[in-house]
């Protein structure tokens, strides 16, 4: 009897300890990383109503960035965020909300008559997509400082930059920075969908998410 | 209570007045009692870097009586300026913006406390130790003003 | 023993090991904390500042050692940022002796009116041991930006003296400067002190 005890106890633990390895080789569950708290800004929209971190708190927010009159590398960025936007209606977030950001960079000529016709043109639907701008220090505050996203003016009135998307959490963390090349609309809906999935998850599901971001088992 | 003699005479007048009609306790117009007041206690340096210090005034007002008034204002000796104030949290963002007044239906008893409506002194003129009292006067749209002692309390 | 005897116990053994599994994630790290609480496990990362105090400049790496709770308000304010004050110096109470591995700092988000001398007058009056920040406008914006704090000056139509719209979320940092809990605005002392407690090990 007391042999079974001893057995069974070794191999109680042997499992305990195996568990959480085995969870960290197997990886069950992925997620996308905690990467950053996004930044609070404070910025105008297409509407020129005042839009604000605040404003996208709550819902899974992807921002992009962009500038009337671009020539290069906007139209990428559009068909992209075009694809995403039509997209959203196959993705089931289970009634989180989910909203698209653009954000102007040129302080002169992003106003919100400008960025009115920018969402006309790319066919944006405003209960969905946002276009927002503000003056240069907020910009500057907002774009390269908080979202880390470089850009520089240049003599022909036209500017350098690095197109990136960054996906937000409804808690305000980062949780996808894709900025190399130009991401397919697949991968940021997919990246929404995890997010969606994991901020719905309670009980063990939760735990699991939980689990996957301490073993960090990140989605590809 | 601290109704004034006027309005209190008016009272009386109106009730006589009418008589029968009015219910035998309950005055026609507005009667406003005052209770639980306090004030947050705020240690005010000499130096005025940055402007004076400030702190809130709570308290709760019942209208006893049969028709409704309006806080409109406060005053206070021990502030620069005294302003009524409502801070809210919004969507996880704090606001405080001054408001109009506040309304007092009859029968109603309106609390005003922390994280919500407070009547806000604004440049104290001294610091407020807990102990301490000081005076406001609450000027209201009906009833003549009440002046009442307020305590400095830690809350 | 039979083989039975063996499958039986194996059986068991996975049943109790699945079992304290979960029973043990489930409440470290997720469900020991407050309801309201928001938790990064593990912590993350968080941008350092450079602000003023009363007595020079800090950043946050000089507070390493122990853990910070961090939050934004102004001294203008006579009505919510006291109320959080209250609420933190009380927290700190109810952690006891735990409660000098804990550093409460607030930063003001209306440098123009927020001295690093007024901040510190200001914090005093609810805890001597909290620290309050300020710096040049740059300075504070820059950190607000970096914790996700909007802030927005509001002038009054009628000249009064303006005030300030500003998230209310309370950060709290492991003695390591990593990003861990979130507080919504509103928390209750027992709540914070027990999540505190949580955090510290206890």
């Amino acid at each position: 009897m007391k042999r079974i005890v001893i057995a069974g106890s070794a191999v109680a633990v042997g499992l305990v300890t195996l568990l959480p390895a085995g969870f960290a080789l197997l990886r069950p569950v992925t997620v996308l990383p905690r990467i950053e708290l996004a930044p609070g800004y404070d910025l105008v929209d297409q509407n020129g109503r005042r839009f604000t971190s605040e404003d996208a708190r709550g819902t899974i927010t992807l921002y992009s960035f962009a500038y009337t009159g671009c020539p290069m590398p906007c139209d990428a960025v559009f068909d992209v965020m075009r694809g995403v936007q039509a997209a959203l209606d196959t993705v089931d977030t289970g009634g989180l909300a989910v909203r698209l950001v653009t954000i102007g960079i040129d302080h002169r000529r992003d106003s919100p008559g400008a960025l009115t016709e920018l969402a006309a043109r790319w066919g944006a639907n405003p209960a969905l997509w946002t276009f927002a701008s503000g003056d240069s220090v907020r910009l500057l505050r907002t774009v390269r400082n908080g979202f880390g996203v470089f850009y520089e003016g240049m003599p022909d009135s036209t500017y350098r930059f690095s197109p990136a998307f960054i996906l937000v959490d409804g808690v305000g963390i980062v949780r996808g920075d894709y900025r190399i090349g130009v991401p397919r609309a697949e991968d940021l809906v997919d990246g929404i969908a995890r997010i969606a999935r994991e901020a719905r998850a309670e009980g063990v599901a939760h735990v699991m998410y939980e689990a996957a971001h301490f073993f960090a088992c990140y989605s590809e | 209570m601290f109704l004034s003699g006027r309005a209190r005479m008016s009272v009386l007048a109106l009730t006589a007045a009418l008589g029968p009609l009015a219910c035998s306790g309950t005055p026609a117009g507005p009667d406003i009692a005052v209770e639980h007041a306090w004030a947050r206690p705020v240690a005010a340096p000499a130096s005025a870097a940055g402007g004076g210090w400030n702190s809130a005034v709570y308290v709760q007002m019942v209208n006893r009586g049969r028709t409704a008034d309006r806080l409109m204002a406060a005053s206070s000796e021990a502030a620069a300026a005294v302003e009524i104030h409502e801070s809210r949290v919004e969507d996880g963002v704090m606001r405080m913006r001054p408001v109009a007044g506040v309304a007092l239906a009859a029968g109603e008893r309106v609390t005003l406390e922390p994280g919500g409506l407070h009547i806000m002194l604004v440049g104290v003129t001294r610091s407020l130790a807990v102990g301490d009292t000081i005076a406001v006067t609450l000027s209201f749209e009906q009833s003549a003003p009440l002046a009442i002692r307020v305590p400095v309390e830690q809350r | 023993m039979t083989w039975r005897t063996v499958l039986g116990l194996l059986v068991a053994a996975v049943i109790v090991t699945i079992g304290s599994a979960v029973w043990l994630l489930g409440r470290r790290p997720v469900q020991s904390f407050g309801s309201e609480t928001t938790v990064l496990s593990p912590p993350m990362p968080a941008a350092d500042f450079a602000l003023e105090s009363a007595d020079g400049p800090v950043m946050l790496r000089d507070l390493r050692g122990r853990h910070v709770v961090l939050f934004f308000g102004y001294t203008f304010c006579p009505d919510v940022c006291p109320l959080t004050m209250q609420r933190l110096d009380r927290a700190l109470d109810l952690l006891g002796e735990d409660a000098d591995r804990v550093q409460v700092v607030m930063i003001t988000v209306d440098p123009e009116r927020d001295t690093a001398s007024r901040m510190r007058q200001y914090v005093s009056q609810f805890d001597p041991s909290f620290l309050g920040l300020s710096g040049t406008e740059e300075a504070v914006h820059r950190v607000a930006t970096d914790y996700g704090i909007f802030h927005a000056k509001v002038e009054r139509e009628d000249g009064g003296p303006y005030t300030m719209d500003h998230t209310a979320t309370v950060l709290v940092l492991t003695d390591t400067g990593a990003l861990v809990l979130l507080w919504p605005h509103g928390m209750e002392a027992e709540t914070m002190a027990a999540d505190l407690h949580t955090l510290l090990g206890g």
